[in-house]
């Protein structure tokens, strides 16, 4: 019994692993396009990209839209750093043996605001220029796949640690005692 | 009496014992690990499983995103032009000669370039000099630009026909105030007026470049860079002489919100940035015109500030010109609709 319950916490482990594994890898590419993206800006390099079209990366790149208002800092620096944090706490989460609830809170709160500022730039995009970066969509998706593992992950170890506290409680229950 | 109490005393005893037995049996049944396992996950499949709240995250996003494309065909981004206030054209097309002299060259560089060699004068339609624009609606760069070519031309002839608009909304400098040349109607004594819209403000195709003005800017603007002038064959523009931040509200701000036309207007003539920005190229183009039309009117071309600007101009070397040879090279040092943008720190 006590051998199967080492198993399933070995399991839980590299489970939780894996997961810190994936989303280190998701802010990466994040984290790659965003770099690429403030490297176009700031070196003036071409743009691959698709220029015809619905599609066309150096429109939105190159919109009014296209920086933090009232500075010439492009969106895609606080994107980078987005990714950068994602990344950190990837690690962070990867580090501790204990799946800890407040790191898992963190990545879900993190993401939900990356998810938050991607569906803007959504709107922007389509409603505003009516043009649609292929870049930025990669970036969008990849916010997105981190959000729903992050909410995946936070929801299991919430409920794992709810049903924890149920056994103990009811083992410490009168009917058990007697 | 006492054997039969005794006996059914024992026989309680026992019952109580046996309910006691049973009752600890059923509590052992209900309460084995393998029970509560089976309740465990139970409560976890049925309570706490992710997927629900997973797919109506992705249920959630999926119907935002479907309604931003919904808004989006739904609104309509295009504006008609509408006819210059009879007010405000009067305003812009005539000027304060004065408050033109008092500004000079207004603090800004000289916009110009001379193509290499000694082309013949561009002559227009009518046989007169030609000043010859190419430029787009949806362009913010064009619409800073119109201003002082109205400003300018206003002074060599008449505008009977022009039409107010608004810059692209979704470009940089979105909205930018300013007037249209597609349907315009000028008539000069010393100078024939060519403006083409190649697109409008939805940067859709508007106008189609005449053959001999397409032949200028295949060979001075190869890469369609907007706006551009050709004064003549004697000077060209092919870069703005302003920024069009300096027509918001917050220059330094290019989301922030335009001004209007008669914000503009009412600005000429205070001597701040906008007054300066339009009135000083207004002098530029007015200098540049005046090479063409023998310092005609005089009027114009003898006022002091002009006389100084054109001697500026003709003093104008080629260094860095255009010449039909060099002009890919040179093109690639001016700014194009994007690369334009890329300079003001938004591409």
């Amino acid at each position: 019994m006590l051998f199967m319950l080492h198993i399933e916490e070995d399991m839980k482990d590299i489970q939780h692993r894996l997961t810190q594994g994936i989303l280190f890898l998701l802010a990466l590419i994040g984290a790659g396009i965003a770099l690429y993206l403030t490297t176009v800006h700031y070196e003036h390099v071409p743009l691959v990209c698709s220029t015809s079209g619905i599609v066309d990366c150096a429109r939105v790149t190159s919109s009014a839209y296209s920086v933090i208002p009232s500075t010439n800092v492009p969106i895609t620096v606080p994107g980078l750093l987005w990714a950068i944090v994602s990344a950190v706490l990837a690690v962070a989460g990867w580090r501790m043996q204990n799946q800890d609830r407040r790191i898992l809170l963190a990545q879900l709160v993190w993401s939900l605001l990356g998810l938050l500022a991607a569906l803007y730039l959504v709107y922007v995009e389509l409603v505003l220029l009516h043009t649609i970066c292929a870049w930025c969509t990669g970036m969008h998706v990849v916010i997105l796949i981190m959000f729903l593992i992050s909410m995946v992950q936070f929801l299991n170890t919430s409920a794992e640690e709810d049903d924890e506290v149920e056994e103990e409680s009811s083992s410490l229950s009168p009917a058990s005692k007697s | 009496m006492a054997k039969s109490k005794q006996r059914s005393a024992a026989s309680a005893v026992q019952r109580r014992e046996q309910a006691r037995q049973q009752q600890q049996r059923q509590h052992i049944a209900t309460a084995s690990p393998q029970n509560r396992g089976t309740q465990k996950r139970r409560r976890a499949t049925t309570k706490r499983s992710p997927w629900p709240y997973v797919i109506g995250a992705i249920v959630l996003v999926g119907v935002i995103v479907i309604a931003f494309v919904v808004i989006s065909n739904q609104s309509t981004q295009n504006t008609p032009n509408t006819p210059v206030p009879a007010s405000l054209l009067k305003q812009v097309t005539n000027v304060d000669p004065g408050l033109l002299s008092q500004t000079g060259t207004g603090g800004i560089s000289n916009p110009f370039q001379k193509p290499s060699g000694s082309p013949p004068l561009l002559t227009g339609p009518n046989g007169k000099p030609e000043v010859f624009y190419y430029g787009g609606e949806f362009c913010p760069y064009c619409a800073a630009e119109r201003w002082p070519v109205v400003i300018a031309l206003s002074r060599f002839g008449t505008f009977h026909k022009l039409y107010e608009t608004t810059s692209s909304s979704t470009d940089v400098y979105p909205d930018t105030a300013t007037f249209t040349f597609y349907q315009s109607s000028y008539s000069s004594q010393y100078v024939d007026f060519v403006a083409i819209e190649g697109t409008d403000r939805n940067e859709q195709p508007l106008q189609s470049l005449p053959a001999q003005e397409a032949k200028i800017v295949q060979t001075y603007d190869s890469s369609g860079t907007i706006p551009f002038m050709d004064i003549g064959n004697k000077f060209l523009l092919t870069q703005p002489s302003y920024s069009p931040g300096d027509l918001r509200t917050n220059p330094k701000d290019s989301t922030s919100t335009p001004l209007t036309q008669q914000e503009i207007m009412s600005q000429i003539g205070t001597g701040g940035t906008v007054s300066q920005d339009i009135l000083g190229s207004a002098n530029y183009l007015t200098a540049a015109i005046c090479t063409l039309t023998n310092n005609q009117p005089d009027i114009v071309c003898n006022d002091p500030s002009i006389v100084q600007i054109e001697g500026t101009l003709n003093t104008m070397t080629y260094a860095g010109g255009f010449t039909p040879g060099n002009a890919a090279l040179a093109i690639a040092d001016i700014p194009t609709s994007a690369q334009a943008r890329s300079r003001t720190g938004l591409a």
